[in-house]
């Protein structure tokens, strides 16, 4: 068996958990720069507000339901996500971070289902008591049909706990159709259901040839886990990046290179940082920068360049930006979105160089690398971004952003303690 | 050739205040007082408050409810077969908990910080 547990309303239950005076009250959460809604509380869903909205088309609306608004406060979400994961690893071995609000369980497998079921209604119990977050957990054969389960036990069973078994398996694929099943996009859920393939069920028993010939190779995989073969990879410990973005959408549209010089810094850092934090250096960099994509004459300006020596030195990584930016930046644009991607990651190592590399070269570079290891250490110390180069204009990520309805830090900062009286 | 540490044997691990004021951090939360509700316990107006959700609250517990939209502290006492919130400053009410209207448990208090450094008005 495979449990998949999820937050319900994730950063909508967070912004709740220091707020008694929004309890049973709606509560939205909105994207970066306060764009679109990215979390709604249960109470805003039955009111019809829907997931993905933007802000501005439904700000009114909220407004004249008294729906409490919120800016993404990740740090908050953050801990919370992570204290949430820490109580399933105190209830099961084997637990792999699926995203901030999920996380897939494996179960020791002789487990009966009955035990299983009260195992995770005590992980439920716990969670929310602990934490105030509430949670659903769903099991089933594989991760597509805990998935599924999961889904189940969010909508249909009051104690958000669903153990699917293999005698159960027929009569719930019947009652799901396939857009609702993991890995059915909606462009191949309108195929099938051109063919009369309307229910998991029917999906589950096609014939694997006419979909690998149809669809793909991932969407047999989907196949095979709604049979209850396991075939989706589990990765207990993340891969090591091979590409890292870096970006922003700003609030109001810049013109000035200087003021796209210091946003690219800032990536340039948080991108340096990455790349110190796994141990690696990284060799290919590309700066993107675009104007608003809705409005007309929409610029999509970019540029790549190539380090001879693979490097995760902040300096070299915004000089490099620069460069790019240098070429790729047009006078007068509104340039809304700026962005940095790197690639071409290795493991960090002592650069010997050849034998026609001069020497001063060689301890030049090997000066830079030991840069890593002291910021590593001021970093620990002082927290990330304790140094940062002048370019960046000494902003941060957070300063370039618009959040005007963000709540306090109640968990990472002790000037934002929750009050009580 | 330097000595060797003759207390090198006997190295143990340094005072670690998380360990001691967050037995359980997955559900261990601060908290800043406000008032004077609770002098009679030592906390103070401005005081760190700690709480641990996964605790059970008894008799005499210190406790961190939900009330009317905010957080309130209070002792918690058995009285024959009802339970009250207790404020330790005279002239404030005892409130009985009956189990009906919008009072939840959020946390038991385990532990309170006071910065003596701070200036304080006298």
């Amino acid at each position: 068996m495979i449990a998949l547990a999820d937050c319900y309303s994730f950063y909508a239950s967070c912004e709740k958990v220091f707020r008694p005076d929004l309890k049973n009250k709606p509560v939205v959460v909105l994207s970066n720069n306060d764009g679109c809604l990215v979390a709604m509380s249960p109470e805003a869903k039955a009111l019809g507000i829907g997931r993905a909205e933007p802000y501005f088309k439904v700000k009114k609306v909220l407004d004249s339901i008294g729906a409490a608004v919120f800016s993404s406060n990740y740090p908050l979400y953050q801990d919370i996500s992570e204290r949430v994961t820490s109580i399933y690893r105190h209830h099961f071995d084997r637990v792999e971070v699926y995203s901030i609000d999920e996380s897939f369980i494996f179960p020791v497998e002789n487990d009966s289902v009955d035990s299983l079921r009260r195992c995770f209604l005590s992980v439920r119990k716990d969670a929310l008591k602990w934490t105030g977050i509430p949670i659903s957990v769903g099991a089933g054969r594989s991760k597509t049909l805990a998935k599924l389960a999961n889904r189940w036990a969010k909508k249909q069973i009051p104690e958000g706990v669903f153990v699917l078994t293999e005698a159960e398996e027929e009569t719930l694929l019947e009652r799901i159709s396939v857009i609702d099943i993991w890995g059915i996009g909606p462009a191949k859920a309108q195929f099938l259901l051109g063919h009369g393939i309307d229910s998991a069920l029917k999906l589950r028993n096609c014939d694997d040839w006419w979909i690998k010939k149809h669809l793909s190779v991932v969407t047999l995989y989907t196949i095979w886990e709604l049979r209850g073969k396991p075939c989706i990879e589990s990765e207990l410990e993340p891969p090591p990046r091979k590409g890292i973005i870096s970006g922003i959408t700003f609030a109001e549209p810049r013109q000035k290179k200087e003021e796209l010089l210091e946003a690219i810094a800032c990536h340039c850092v948080t991108a340096a940082a990455k790349l110190r934090r796994q141990n690696s250096h990284c060799s290919i960099l590309s700066v993107q920068i675009n104007s608003n994509r809705f409005k007309k004459e929409a610029r999509f300006d970019s540029h790549t360049i190539s380090f001879d020596i693979p490097t995760a030195y902040p300096p070299d990584l915004i000089r490099g930006a620069s460069l790019c930016l240098d070429r790729c930046f047009h006078e007068k644009t509104d340039y809304i979105r700026t962005a940095i991607s790197i690639a071409g990651i290795e493991p960090a190592g002592t650069f010997s160089g050849d034998l026609f590399t001069p020497k001063s070269l060689i301890r030049e570079v090997n000066a830079k690398r030991g840069f890593d290891k002291t910021l590593k250490n001021i970093e620990k110390r002082f927290g990330i971004n304790a140094v940062v180069p002048a370019t960046t204009g000494m902003k941060k990520k957070e300063q370039l952003m618009k959040r005007e309805r963000l709540s306090p830090g109640y968990t990472t900062r002790w000037s934002d303690l929750p009050l009580i009286s | 050739m330097a000595f060797i540490s003759p207390a090198e044997d006997y190295r143990e691990e340094k005072l670690d205040f998380n360990l001691l004021l967050a037995t359980n951090p997955a559900a261990t939360f601060s908290l800043r007082m406000s008032g004077s509700a609770m002098e009679g316990v030592g906390i103070f107006d401005g005081d760190i408050v700690i709480v641990d959700r996964s605790l059970k609250a008894i008799n005499g517990s210190i406790v961190v409810v939900t009330w009317q939209g905010e957080f309130m502290i209070r002792r918690l006492r058995k009285a024959g077969k009802g339970y009250y919130l207790a404020a330790t400053q005279r002239g404030i009410e005892e409130i009985e908990i009956t189990g009906e209207g919008d009072m939840t448990l959020f946390g038991v208090v385990i532990w309170s910080i006071r910065d003596f450094k701070r200036e304080r008005q006298v």
